[in-house]
């Protein structure tokens, strides 16, 4: 199959999927948008809305007037849903693959385990990533205009890296699941890690203030480094400090990869052996 | 027989529970933080989280009970045994009151004390009456919304994403104290604010006086069962003339 045919049929899969989720769709944008309203505008039950800008701008040392504290608080919402539909995904669909559907034998037919796992990785958090964020394209042009759209495809650059490094974690958590587990609902192990990741990261609040489990916790994953990275690009754009949660980034892309690479290939080994 | 089923979703409910609990963790604690006195926005936020929880449990059992089952054939089983959706979530009931309700509670009172350093059982110093009341009042919760799932389900081609953000709605409406509406008496639409409210009264931080809440709970929680009996007897009525097919 040429890229062109590959590249098509994926196209075609994710718009039928569109088509017939849309349901979870919605949920997926609602989440964060409820979210980064709730931020902002739950504080003020208990004082008004100057006081918690006040907050605001001493929390990130940035003076904030209303949109700029709802335009950070809908961009920081929005790896709330890329971890959550990148971790959820990649285990469930390798677990799918692998354990219900009997998928697993045209796979080897046709690839190595680590081909696929690595692809699954790669392929699932791309598109996901444009989907699930798909909602801060209104969002931000509502606040921003037209610097909204800018301000957008910034921020998919970063949660796209995020999500890569967060889909070959995933793929590592999946490859334990399926094969070194017995495991039956895959889907109660990313529910259960991914909040733990998010609030170990604080999102919203500095990290000093998480408590320090749930901090070394999400500090072993990307969800920390991008949100450093999303807050850097919404108060200070692309400037040369984002450098430092990027090389972090990269850092455990690479540690990741070599992990899934080295369990994958392992894996291979043994159930072509049987 | 809630036993066994409880038994057999064990690792359901610790995950629904840690799940919902950090989720939560996520809003909450940036939200309080950005309040003038944070610990009493936690006492304001965590009862309509557990009030939200009751409530999604409730959807979710009564989506259970008319979705899975009837793709595994137990549902068939259930009916023909005269057991609806509503006999059904009183099974469930006394387990996931605890689990969802108390042990939710707890946990999210402990993990938010952990981030601000408080006493950690500080979701245990409430007005004994009405703390009691506000707990147990969150298993008409869940009667409640599982009776509506039920019907919703039977009557409409509603999925469970729908279900999902019909349980977002019902999230937003019990976070937010029923004393910051426009008209306060309106968030009572909404069982799972009055077990907030409940709770909220026993912190001493609702906008309802106590003795007002009391008369009000005396006379919303039988008509709230009765709706949901009403509702849930719909649903069977609807399942008997039409039958159930399984979907998504």
């Amino acid at each position: 199959m040429s890229i062109r045919g590959v590249f098509t049929a994926l196209v075609y899969r994710e718009v039928a999927w569109l088509k017939r989720f849309i349901g979870d769709y919605v949920t997926i944008w609602l989440l964060p948008s409820i979210y980064g309203l709730g931020i902002v505008f739950l504080p003020t039950l208990m004082s008004d809305i100057d006081f918690v800008l006040q907050r605001f701008s001493n929390l990130f040392n940035h003076p904030m007037g209303l949109t700029d504290a709802l335009v950070l608080s809908l961009s920081l919402s929005a790896i709330l849903t890329v971890v959550a539909v990148t971790v959820g995904d990649v285990v469930q669909t390798l677990y799918a693959e692998f354990k219900v559907y009997g998928s697993f034998t045209i796979i080897l037919e046709t690839v190595s385990v680590s081909t696929y796992v690595l692809a699954t990785s790669f392929m699932r958090p791309l598109i996901m990533t444009v989907l699930s964020t798909l909602y801060l394209i209104p969002a931000l042009s509502i606040l921003l205009g037209p610097a909204g759209l800018y301000l957008y495809f910034q921020l998919l650059i970063a949660l796209t890296l995020s999500s890569l490094v967060l889909g070959v974690l995933s793929g590592i958590i999946g490859i334990l699941i399926v094969f070194y587990t017995n495991v039956k609902r895959p889907w109660s192990v990313s529910s259960t890690i991914v909040p733990i990741m998010l609030s170990g990261a604080g999102v919203y609040i500095p990290i000093h203030l998480v408590p320090l489990i749930l901090k070394t916790i999400s500090s072993i994953t990307p969800v920390p480094y991008t949100v450093e990275l999303i807050q850097l690009i919404v108060l200070k754009g692309f400037s040369l400090e984002v450098s430092t949660p990027l090389v972090i980034i990269a850092m455990l892309f690479t540690a990741y990869y070599l992990t899934a690479f080295g369990i994958s290939k392992n894996v291979d080994v043994r159930v072509r052996k049987g | 027989m809630g036993g066994v089923l409880a038994r057999l979703h064990l690792t359901s409910y610790l995950a629904w529970i840690i799940n919902g609990v950090f989720w939560s963790i996520i809003l909450i604690i940036p939200a309080s933080y950005l309040s003038p006195n944070p610990v009493i926005t936690l006492k304001l936020l965590v009862p309509g989280i557990i009030g939200m929880s009751l409530a999604s449990t409730g959807l979710w059992t009564g989506t259970e009970f008319l979705r899975w089952m009837v793709h595994d054939g137990l549902t068939d089983m259930f009916r023909e045994n005269g057991m609806g959706v509503y006999h059904y979530i009183v099974c469930t009931l006394p387990v996931d009151f605890f689990l969802s309700g108390v042990v939710s509670l707890a946990l999210l009172g402990l993990v938010s004390s952990s981030f601000y350093g408080i006493d950690p059982v500080w979701w245990l110093r409430g007005d004994p009456l009405l703390m009691t009341l506000g707990l147990f009042t969150l298993m008409v919760v869940e009667l409640f919304y599982g009776g509506l799932a039920g019907y919703l389900y039977t009557k409409t081609r509603l999925s469970s994403s729908w279900t999902g953000i019909l349980q977002i709605g019902v999230t937003v409406g019990t976070v937010i104290p029923a004393s910051a509406y426009p008209l306060p008496y309106l968030a009572f639409l909404n069982p799972a604010s009055l077990s907030a409210e409940l709770l909220r009264a026993s912190y001493g931080v609702s906008g309802f006086l106590s003795r007002p809440l009391m008369l009000l709970t005396s006379v919303l929680t039988p008509t709230y069962l009765l709706v949901g009996w009403v509702l849930s007897k719909k649903c069977d009525e609807l399942i008997a003339r039409y039958g159930l097919e399984y979907r998504m």
